[in-house]
């Protein structure tokens, strides 16, 4: 039997004030008003019954042990034996990627995993850690260990990739506070190659970690995985862009292809696919004038959560050029007419003008206009920008534009004039946007001269070409979900004779193409577990296609974090968009580790350190908090009180 | 006037009788629950109801002559009858400070039980049409008011028995024989008091009101805790008329305590009947119903 603070004994003192009172007060003084004393005998003064001595003596008694017995409570005794048993502290590391949902390896290494955890007694801890997509405890380390046992139990494999190494050394640095004489973690995990990839096996946990590595997982037999599809206009319809990996041997699989949830597939392709082999599949689809959502299945493999992939249209992806107007007292509007020119070139592009409300984020937006940066148009931008639009914008000089980028951290800096022109140069020939216009003619990028013209910090933007002084003169920058190309000069003559150059036209349509196919990037690039900016409105969230199809929709604001793939509705105000979220392609490669076992270099060799005197106290405090006896101390106490009460002298009149 | 025998005409709970707190209501209650009639006078003199025959004697009125016996006889007779004359009835009360203590389960004081009594018997007295007075007892005489039949005068004793002045110590029998030099002749004496006096000293009072001709009705009151004496843990005892402590454990002098009491309760007893006074034992948490009412009862005979 132990105590957690003794200090509290000294309390146990105070049982001496009822027996100094017992000698100092040995005979009541309570008076008792009584008329008829003539009829008492003197000789019976101050003489007691037995059965009073033996009253005032138990009294005694009660009143001290029930002195000591709350001195005892508060000193929060506990049985020193519950600390001799060797106390287990265990985490449970989950992989919750979805490698895990390969034919019958969940329920295997589940198995596995309770089994290594066995039987746990009073006192013992347990705690569930997911990987993905950071280390985030399921349940906490407890000692009630009944409920982290039945989620494990409960859980499924999730839809995202994980990392063991961080989950691992976050699970034992939990372990290495807890006081416990046996520190474990067992690993669910399949060892899959990407799993451990960066893991830096040289630096082991700390000491007397015990870690419970599972053998790894029977491969797959048959294993392919379709990834993110490219939707691009086509000549009568839609043209999608499948890419599909086989990470086993040669198989003949069908790819299917549905539409806006319908049963019925709408295509349905035959793919004989060798060895390893990675291809993308072209498949032209009907449509394109309306928003539609494609689901690409493939016939199920062993491991079916990346046989299917999605996808959504927008109309507004197929071209809408957003002009605004031109500067008042323009010579020309020099952008208007070279588009217009390039209205026969591909990708063809459609001209619009800047909407007075919201803009559709699926356009691109080419700014020249003071005004197109101020006031309501400058919030519209904002809110465009943030939902993933992107713009090509030209320096203008205006006040609103250069307080709009300066607020965006691209401040101008007027070029300082020079006895020659300002030349653009140094073009950043690596950039895709540079390369593509290059790519024909090198000398589209030549001869690029202004008499006037703006910089901005190169921190501030990828920039893809310079001024004459290495001054940013043309950059690409991310503001907030969205994409930016800004020119630090103006499509007029005024500053130069480059609207009428033979490389303005090119550059302005290789630019919003390049914009538009980032565009479609972006949105097939969404990937579970990763936030979709949805713009800074407010509304709700709901997959309409996919795993979770189904579920309540949840409120949004600004972003979602998707946990699984499938078509997902943002739906804010009257107005709703559709994401695609796909898996992540590396995920879907089922092998595992082939270096051997690196991971037993994860546990140390070293001897666990002594237990220190502050891990005693915990071991107490825990063996306290399993088995409060100061409870039971305040309630004897309290029984012992209420003996007393009743056997204490308490005369009546 | 036609006598009636007292009885006991209704039950009584002492619990409701301390309920009351008038005292006339308790007075009425009490009077109600004995249902006493009046009482006819030892007196003999010349009225309707027949009492005896005697000579005649020269001087004698001859309208009391009994010509029907003379008649008769041929001798003059008397005719003599019962004489209804008032009776003068002087309450006593002991208003020491002993009087005042009523223990836990007692519905009344002793104090409170003997006021209640006390004022039913004026009751009863005036609706006799008989004389009544009243007189306080402590360490004096402290109040006194002579016997009248006046019809104001059972206000005026239920008032001075309504607020009673308290005696601190006790000289019961200095106060008893005050009380005798001022009451009229042949007067009866109600008395009510816990007798804690020394039983000689009350025997010497008795002796005196019996040559004076008075008669006397001695109510000994006592609390159930006195007679009882059921305390159970051990106490500093004080006395409230001197202040004496005494510790003691109940249980080890219960038993002489009751024999004590007993004793000093039959000793008065014997005094108060030797002299040919009625001496009633009452409880305050017994109805003094049967023990009055038998008295009465027994005073109606004797009359």
């Amino acid at each position: 039997m132990g105590v957690l603070f003794p200090t509290f004994l000294a309390g146990a003192a105070a049982a001496a004030l009822p027996v100094v009172l017992h000698l100092l007060r040995r005979w009541p003084r309570r008076p008792v008003v009584f008329p008829s004393l003539r009829f008492l005998s003197a000789s019976s003064r101050r003489i007691e019954s037995l059965w009073q001595k033996l009253k005032r003596w138990l009294v005694l008694l009660l009143r001290c042990a029930a002195f000591a017995l709350v001195a005892v409570a508060f000193a929060r005794p506990f049985r020193s034996g519950q600390l001799v048993r060797q106390s287990r502290a265990v985490v449970v590391v989950v992989d919750n990627s979805f490698s895990l949902q390969a034919a019958g390896r969940w329920d295997l290494l589940r198995a596995w995993a309770v089994a290594r955890v066995g039987k746990l007694e009073p006192g013992d801890r347990l705690g569930v850690l997911l990987m993905a997509p950071l280390p985030a405890w399921l349940v906490p380390v407890t000692t009630q260990t009944d409920r982290p046992l039945a989620e494990l139990k409960a859980l499924g494999p999730g839809w995202l990739t994980a990392k063991a190494e961080p989950a691992l050394r976050l699970a034992a640095e939990t372990l290495e506070g807890l006081p416990a004489d046996r520190r474990e973690i067992v690993l669910l995990g399949d060892h899959q190659r990407l799993s451990w990839t960066g893991a830096d096996f040289t630096r082991p946990l700390p000491p007397g970690i015990q870690v419970d590595f599972p053998d790894p997982p029977a491969e797959p037999a048959r294993q392919a995985a379709l990834g993110a599809p490219a939707l691009r206009p086509g000549a009568d319809g839609l043209v999608a862009s499948v890419p599909v990996r086989n990470f086993t041997g040669p198989q003949k699989r069908i790819l299917r292809v549905y539409r806006d949830g319908a049963a019925q597939p709408l295509r349905e392709e035959n793919l004989e696919l060798g060895r390893n082999e990675a291809r993308t599949v072209v498949i032209n689809l009907p449509g394109g004038e309306h928003p539609a959502r494609f689901r690409f299945s493939l016939d199920p493999d062993d491991l079916a959560a990346d046989d299917t992939a999605y996808a959504v249209w927008r109309p507004g992806a197929d071209g809408t050029l957003l002009l605004d107007p031109a500067p008042a007292g323009a010579e020309a509007d020099f952008v208007r007419i070279a588009l217009e020119s390039a209205a026969g070139l591909k990708p063809s592009l459609k001209l619009a003008p800047v909407p007075a409300g919201e803009w559709p984020s699926e356009s691109i937006a080419i700014l020249r206009n003071d005004a197109s940066f101020g006031g309501g148009s400058g919030l519209r931008l904002n809110a465009y920008l943030a939902s993933g639009g992107a713009a090509l914008v030209f320096a203008t000089g205006g006040p609103a534009q250069r307080e709009w980028l300066k607020a965006h951290g691209l401040p101008l800096t007027p070029l300082a004039s020079r006895p020659g022109d300002w030349e653009v140069r140094d073009w950043a020939l690596a950039d895709p946007l540079v390369a593509e216009l290059g790519q024909r003619r090198i000398g589209v990028l030549l001869g690029w001269t202004f008499s006037r013209g703006w910089s901005f910090p190169a921190d501030a933007a990828e920039p893809l070409a310079h001024w004459t002084d290495q001054a940013a003169a043309i950059g690409e920058a991310r503001i907030g979900g969205g994409r930016l190309v800004l020119c630090g000069f103006a499509p007029e003559r005024s500053g130069g004779d480059w609207p009428v150059m033979p490389a303005f036209v090119p550059f302005l349509h290789q630019t919003a193409a390049y914009l538009f196919r980032s565009r479609q990037d972006a949105l097939a690039s969404d990937q579970a577990g990763r936030p979709v900016t949805l713009g800074a409105e407010s509304g709700k969230w709901r997959a309409v296609d996919g795993p979770e199809a189904g579920h309540a929709p949840l409120d949004a604001d600004g972003s979602a974090v998707p946990m699984a793939p499938g078509v997902y509705q943002f739906t804010h105000g009257g107005e709703s968009r559709f994401f695609a979220i796909n898996l992540s392609p590396d995920e879907s490669d089922p092998a595992s580790w082939s270096g051997g076992t690196p991971w037993k270099g994860l546990v140390s060799t070293r001897p666990p350190p002594p237990p220190k005197a502050s891990r005693e106290k915990l071991a107490a405090a825990d063996a306290e908090q399993q088995a409060p006896l100061w409870w039971w101390a305040i309630a004897a106490a309290g029984l012992l009180i209420l003996t007393e009460m009743a056997l204490a002298n308490r005369t009546s009149r | 006037m036609s006598p009636s025998s007292p009885t006991v005409s209704a039950p009584l709970d002492m619990a409701e009788l301390s309920a009351l707190t008038s005292l006339p209501l308790r007075a009425r209650c009490l009077a109600d629950a004995i249902g006493a009639g009046r009482h006819r006078s030892r007196r003999r003199g010349a009225a309707v109801e027949f009492a005896d025959y005697r000579d005649y004697h020269p001087g004698d009125d001859l309208r009391r002559v009994d010509w029907r016996l003379f008649g008769r006889t041929d001798r003059a007779h008397i005719r003599e009858a019962h004489e209804e004359t008032p009776l003068r009835v002087l309450l006593l009360l002991d208003v020491s400070a002993s009087m005042a203590y009523g223990s836990k389960g007692a519905p009344l004081t002793k104090l409170d039980f003997a006021r209640s009594v006390l004022a039913a018997v004026a009751l009863i007295v005036r609706r006799q049409r008989d004389a009544c007075g009243i007189g306080l007892l402590a360490d004096d005489l402290v109040a006194y008011q002579a016997p009248s039949a006046s019809p104001g005068r059972l206000r005026s004793v239920w008032a001075t028995l309504e607020e009673p002045a308290k005696g601190k110590g006790t000289a019961l029998a200095a106060a008893l024989a005050r009380a005798a030099d001022a009451a009229p002749r042949a007067a009866l004496f109600v008395l009510a008091s816990d007798f804690y006096e020394d039983p000689e000293e009350i025997e010497a009072w008795t002796r005196r009101l019996r040559f004076e001709g008075h008669d006397v009705l001695a109510l000994q009151i006592c609390d159930p805790q006195e007679e009882d004496f059921s305390f159970s843990d051990p106490s500093q005892f004080v006395d409230p008329e001197t202040g004496a402590q005494i510790p003691l454990d109940p249980a080890v002098a219960v038993a002489a305590y009751r024999q004590a009491f007993a004793a000093h309760r039959e000793r008065l007893h014997e005094i108060f009947l030797h002299r040919g006074f009625s001496h009633l034992a009452l409880r305050t948490d017994a109805p003094p119903l049967a023990a009055l009412g038998a008295y009465l009862a027994r005073r109606a005979g004797k009359a």
